[in-house]
């Protein structure tokens, strides 16, 4: 599809990104998956993305460190970057968040179909 | 007997003997010159004269000697009489005295003994206490009216590192810093209690204490002052070491984050897929397939509810209570609230009514949480109501607060359980108790206090019961001007939130 959306899914388990990227292909995004972050961010590099959903605990690098990094590249100023987690934050992390990321979700309460809905307010 | 002294007595002695030993002798004297007298011829009417004279001289002379023999005889008798008293322990006059000293100095032995006891008394009273105060595991140490430290127990020296003659007499304030967060307690706290009549009881928790060698304890503080200064003492401050609770605590809350964490991990997968079989197996799967896989998607739902809960429990308990507060129309959100609960209480078969004030003023709440108070208040109604019960709920002001109240005509609570209604793990024994972790009403609670208000229960068992709670309404006005966000329009819910960029 021409012009569609394109969301980078950095997630090192695998079951879920397919989960999730199920969905949102068929709702006519265009997904790439990384499963590290490294991968992650030298995909990030490689071309402009409408969405980069972002996990936390990672192997090598959390997920909150390659929000930091991506936010210090003025190149993705204005990339929507949404964190997708299990975990819960405490306050001051929380609002750190705030201003640096687009949306926090937690994943055990977001099933795949409520996912696209929540995600149509920012693309 | 005759008080006269001795002298004039033995005085007297003397002449009366005298007389005694010379009458006699006259007497004599006189007979003899008679009978030597009758054969040279005198007149014998001198004759008779003179034997009537010895006569009357020798009976005489008899009295005067019986008189002398009285005079000796009466002290010799007394003597006598007083040695056989003493000999027999009679009482008499003169050793009365002496037995009188003698009872004056065994009183005088019994109130010395006394004194000795009570000494005593008094020394293994004040043994017992000081041996009290030292052997207390919470540190004590007492203070004068010029807030000097007069007092100092063992304990208090081995938390602080300071002992008690280092620190006899001198001010407290600098010597031992009690701090919550970065403010010094005690001089504070006392000055601003000096003047009250009342003894006044101050509690602190979490408050540092920098030892001598300069590590740090977490200590609970609890102070008296005392309003009338009894044996000069102004303040009693008692303190706790509580850095391996604090610990513990730390522990607890940490292992409750990760504990949820790794429980949500599963559980995301779960829902997930059932989610995928639900949306794209509808033209496979019979009706009664997807009732099956409705089921457990409800049953897992459920499942991430309590995960949630009990994260939010851990963190109210540790001051984590994360409120994000915002502006809120309040008719737009309670009118809205109501519709969404008509739906769930028609499904759980019970009748639902509402009822919101028109034109009420913007609210200062945080959405979710509020939500989730009106939730738990329903879901508990749900659980003391049969089926069929009625439940309503009903939005109005009173004054400068905003009353929300979920009344229903179930089985009420019983008196005693009331008191435990807001706690952890309160749990309802009503036969349409099916599921709850006893958490709904504990974060209910903690939730509307962090807000300021103030949530209340009125029960009547076999009437039903009355669930409310009150919002202020006064920061309306300072909290218009703190919700200009500048981080843009965000949506909340327990899933999370998500930034709306749709709208500029």
């Amino acid at each position: 599809m021409a012009g569609s959306k394109t969301v980078l899914f950095i997630e090192d388990d695998r079951i879920i990104s397919e989960m999730y990227g199920r969905v949102l292909g068929k709702a006519g995004y265009t997904v790439d998956y990384a499963y590290t972050g490294t991968t992650g961010l030298s995909q990030a590099q490689s071309k402009p993305y409408d969405l980069i959903l972002l996990d936390i605990m990672m192997p090598e690098m959390t997920g909150i460190e390659i929000l930091k990094r991506l936010r210090a590249d003025p190149q993705f100023a204005h990339t929507k970057i949404v964190i997708l987690t299990n975990l819960a934050q405490d306050k001051s992390t929380q609002e750190e968040l705030e201003s640096q990321a687009d949306g926090y979700l937690i994943k055990a309460d977001v099933v795949p179909s409520q996912l696209v809905g929540l995600l149509q307010k920012l693309l | 007997m005759n008080t006269t002294d001795s002298g004039s007595f033995y005085r007297h002695l003397m002449v009366l003997g005298l007389l005694a030993m010379l009458l006699p002798a006259l007497c004599v004297a006189v007979l003899w010159f008679l009978t030597t007298s009758t054969s040279s011829g005198v007149d014998p009417a001198l004759n008779q004269l003179a034997t009537a004279a010895a006569a009357i001289g020798l009976i005489l002379a008899l009295l005067l000697s019986l008189g002398l023999s009285y005079r000796l005889y009466r002290p010799l008798r007394r003597l006598w009489q007083a040695q056989v008293a003493g000999a027999s322990n009679r009482p008499h006059s003169q050793f009365k005295l002496l037995s009188q000293l003698d009872r004056a100095a065994d009183q005088i032995e019994l109130t010395l003994a006394k004194s000795q006891a009570v000494a005593e008394h008094l020394s293994t009273d004040r043994h017992q206490l000081q041996t009290v105060l030292d052997n207390l595991t919470d540190g004590i140490f007492a203070l004068d009216r010029n807030s000097r430290i007069v007092l100092f127990n063992r304990a208090a020296a081995e938390l602080t590192g300071l002992t008690p003659t280092a620190v006899a007499g001198q001010v407290a304030d600098h010597l031992l810093p009690l701090r919550q967060d970065d403010d010094l307690i005690l001089p504070p706290w006392l000055y601003q209690h000096a003047d009250s009549l009342n003894r006044q009881i101050g509690h602190w928790s979490n408050v540092d204490l920098i030892q001598a060698n300069g590590s740090g304890l977490n200590v609970d503080v609890e102070a008296i002052l005392l309003p009338e200064y009894p044996a000069g003492l102004q303040a009693l401050i008692s303190f706790r070491d509580m850095t391996k609770n604090r610990q513990l605590q730390e522990t607890k809350f940490d292992f409750v984050a990760i504990a949820a964490h790794e429980l949500r991990t599963p559980l995301t997968t779960i829902r997930g897929y059932l989610d995928l079989l639900q949306t794209e197996g509808k033209a496979e799967l019979s009706p009664e397939h997807q009732a099956f896989l409705q089921r457990s998607a409800t049953g897992a739902e459920q499942l991430a509810e309590m995960v949630g809960k009990l994260l939010n429990v851990s963190r109210i308990e540790h001051n984590e209570l994360n409120l994000n507060l915002g502006l809120e129309d309040a008719n737009a959100f309670f009118n809205d609230l109501a519709t969404t609960l008509a739906t769930r209480l028609a499904k759980a078969n019970r009748s639902f009514s509402a009822v919101v004030q028109p034109g009420l003023p913007k609210l200062f709440i945080d959405a979710t949480a509020i939500q989730e108070v009106v939730m738990n208040l329903i879901n508990n109604a749900v659980q003391h109501t049969p089926d069929g019960g009625q439940i309503s709920l009903s939005v109005q002001t009173s004054g400068m607060r905003l009353h929300v109240t979920v009344n229903d005509n179930g089985t009420g609570i019983p008196k005693d359980k009331v008191a435990k209604l807001f706690t952890k793990f309160y749990r309802a024994d009503g036969l349409h108790a099916q599921h709850g972790t006893g958490l709904g009403l504990f974060i209910a609670k903690a939730i509307v206090e962090a807000h300021g208000g103030y949530i209340w229960v009125e029960s009547e068992e076999g009437k039903g019961s009355s669930f409310g709670f009150e919002l202020p309404l006064e920061h309306q006005v300072a909290a218009a001007t703190l919700a200009s966000d500048t981080k843009g329009v965000i949506h909340r819910g327990s899933h999370g939130w998500i930034k709306d960029r749709s709208i500029h």
